[in-house]
């Protein structure tokens, strides 16, 4: 009996710490998280490395640290990788996430409402979805990037390059992804305005190099000189493209436009073989992203206060061309600029405006 | 069990040896041209879609588009010449996309390039060319002598080796900037890269190795009875192996191809490599049950998918329905190449 005082005594002892220790966990991760957690599609490109980069410096400024998830592009994966995060209890956590395609991005956000965490998401967002009318107390915000504009201003260079007039193939990513629609709504506007500026023919690329590359190649043997220019909607497929032409001894004599901005293809612009590409600020969309959403989690920032346009933007990007691409190529991100604090004084400092309706 | 049937079939042919070989040759007579018609039947496939092709586009035929075919092949058919060794065999080799982005990724910071100091010349492709047929041994020694099922060992590697990838790169894709490397893809003799010559003379050597040597016609008998080659006392495993660590070498050979052709390197360089590859080997005719097949019939797969991409491009197809036209054309070959099969109880592994 006494042998059953003393273990019924140490059990409700060891239960009180437990419980408490729990709950001085749960304060904690509601005060300050230590931990964002990132969705990336994958490791293995620039661009998504300086998503990680932009996520790290806000974290390391707050002596927090990075957590990140890669899927390949498999959106099945990162709901996997997001579902055993929330089993361990995740309420207050700080996610900046990456919906594979549009057809996640509900199944995101209401997991991470129903775990009582915050989440931003980048890039995907189905048009009939929006962070106010969907898991509106958990998801932050949508960030991406403006492919209408990519599209025209590529198409625009293009239409310049051409000389107003001939033809031009265009090299389209995933027919389903938003930046693939987008891109190809901005180059349609860009024909309209330059009636001479023909679609000879639109080939699904897939993002890939190797298909962008196998693409080009039939193109030019279908249509010889009368191939004028080459509109990739991504850096990808550009660089297939470029690598194809270069093949026939084409490379810089047909003009070739990308969208990314990637390091190789600056640099392709740099020596003329490519025309243009539409440099997005990656660093900013991964601190951006890891920033709203640690700000949210640990207090600093409101959901309540935030407007629409808040919740749903374009950060800035520029169209990279011979006459800009040195100066691009040399600059080097400055990690201050991508600290907790300095992003704080305005998170939205590099908006570039609320994402309209009817282009997702 | 097995050695009963052996027996048994030994005394038969004993007993009346003049019936069973004046058997033999009738039915050789009246099979070889049924066997003809049969590996034919994949050469007939691509000479209809050339037809149909240059029908519907004049420029199908051209010179340029030709070359334009042979060196969009180039790949693929380095894939194809692999896996044949390891499909004849009755097993599978997943792991070429990984394979391939690995020795991708390995030469691209290993030759001169934009972001590592190193330029270790021919060196970084022998590397290459060695990671390929290290993870091949590896499959082929997990699978042969641990009995593991090659589809399992062979996916993991998959895994490992595209991990292992995302491990070596540097953040940046790099550019090759080692001019004689890059120019194996660029140079043009008689329009034609070196990449289209050196796919063209593996492919040979590939056959020699097929027909002329014990490791070819041994993987054919692994294939189409296994027990057997057992009981004749030859070693199993070893052939195995071989055949493993030839698939992937060629896997690191297409990597390399694939890096002369971008002149960049990619961790994800290999990505959509490996279904076309097996897909060319089914619908040459050779079979994933193993025994059948070989190298030329591969080759041949492959000149149908690549035609056939290019044919849909060429003739302006709605790019939405050109998976769906590529789907039912490798079910149409296969069904097609393997309906005389279709009564005997093959099991597909």
């Amino acid at each position: 009996m006494r042998l059953l005082n003393t273990f019924s005594a140490a059990l409700m002892a060891a239960a009180t710490i437990t419980l408490g220790a729990m709950a001085t966990d749960r304060a904690i991760a509601q005060d300050k998280p230590t931990t964002i957690y990132l969705a990336v599609g994958t490791t293995s490109s620039e661009y998504w490395q300086e998503v990680i980069w932009g996520a790290e410096q806000v974290a390391k400024s707050v002596g927090a640290k990075v957590e990140v998830y890669e899927s390949g592009f498999d959106g099945q994966k990162h709901m996997q990788q997001l579902g055993a995060i929330l089993a361990a209890g995740c309420e207050g956590c700080a996610f900046a996430w990456f919906p594979d395609s549009t057809a996640f991005t509900k199944a995101f956000v209401e997991r991470a409402e129903a775990a009582g965490a915050f989440m931003t998401t980048m890039w995907n967002r189905p048009e009939e979805i929006h962070p106010w009318d969907t898991a509106p107390e958990a998801w932050i915000a949508n960030i991406s990037f403006d492919g209408i504009d990519s599209g025209y201003q590529n198409g625009m260079a293009l239409c310049k390059a051409i000389g107003g007039e001939g033809g031009i193939a265009v090299l389209k990513g995933t027919p389903d992804n938003p930046p693939s629609k987008q891109r190809e709504i901005g180059l349609l506007k860009a024909v309209s305005e330059c009636p001479g500026m023909k679609i000879l023919d639109t080939q699904i690329g897939n993002w890939g190099q190797t298909e962008g590359q196998t693409i080009t190649r039939t193109w030019i043997a279908r249509y010889g000189d009368g191939l004028k220019g080459i509109f990739a909607q991504n850096d990808g497929m550009a660089l297939g493209a470029v690598a194809a032409l270069r093949e026939k001894g084409l490379a810089g004599k047909v003009p070739v436009t990308g969208s990314d901005g990637s390091s190789d293809v600056l640099k392709l612009i740099q020596s003329g073989d490519m025309l243009s590409s539409m440099r997005i600020s990656s660093h900013m969309h991964g601190a951006v992203s890891a920033a709203l959403a640690y700000a949210v989690a640990s207090g600093d920032l409101k959901i309540a206060d935030m407007t629409e346009a808040q919740r749903d933007f374009f950060l800035e990007q520029t169209l990279a061309t011979k006459e800009n691409v040195d100066e691009m190529l040399e600059s080097q991100p400055d990690p201050a600029a991508y600290s907790y604090e300095a992003l704080k004084a305005n998170f939205w400092a590099r908006s570039k405006g609320q994402i309209p309706v009817g282009v997702n | 069990m097995q050695q009963t049937r052996l027996l048994s079939a030994d005394a038969g042919a004993l007993a009346s040896p003049n019936v069973g070989e004046a058997g033999a040759q009738r039915r050789t007579a009246g099979a070889g041209l049924g066997r003809a018609l049969k590996s034919a039947g994949p050469l007939v496939a691509l000479a209809a879609m050339v037809l149909v092709f240059s029908m519907m586009a004049p420029n199908f035929l051209s010179v340029a588009n030709l070359q334009a075919i042979l060196e969009s092949a180039a790949v693929p058919a380095i894939i194809a010449v692999g896996l044949t060794f390891v499909l004849v065999q009755g097993s599978i080799d997943l792991s070429g996309e990984g394979v391939a982005s690995l020795t991708n990724i390995l030469l691209a910071i290993l030759i001169a390039n934009s972001i590592t100091p190193y330029d270790l010349g021919l060196g970084a492709v022998l590397v290459a060319i060695g990671a390929g047929l290290g993870f091949g041994l590896l499959n082929g020694m997990l699978y042969a002598y641990l009995r593991m099922p090659s589809l399992i060992v062979t996916l993991g590697m998959w895994l490992i080796t595209l991990g292992l990838a995302a491990l070596l790169f540097p953040s940046r894709q790099p550019q090759i900037l080692d001019g004689r490397f890059v120019g194996l893809a660029l140079d043009k003799h008689l329009g034609i890269s070196a990449l289209v010559y050196l796919a063209v003379a593996i492919a040979l050597v590939a056959l020699v190795v097929e027909r002329r040597t014990r490791l070819g016609r041994i993987g054919f008998a692994i294939g189409a009875d296994e027990a057997l080659v057992r009981l004749a006392g030859i070693n199993v495993g070893l052939y195995k192996v071989a055949a493993f660590a030839i698939c992937g070498a060629m896997a690191g050979v297409a990597g390399i191809f694939t890096a002369a052709q971008i002149g960049v390197g990619n961790p994800l360089a290999g990505e959509g490599l490996l279904f076309p590859g097996i897909a060319a080997c089914v619908i040459g005719g050779t079979l994933l049950s193993g025994g059948r097949g070989g190298v030329l019939h591969s080759l041949v797969g492959v000149l149908v998918l690549v035609t056939l991409r290019n044919g849909l491009v060429q003739t302006g197809t709605n790019p939405l329905l050109q998976k769906t036209i590529e789907g039912v054309v490798i079910v149409v070959a296969v069904a097609a190449s393997t309906w005389h099969l279709r009564r005997k109880t093959r099991v597909v592994k």
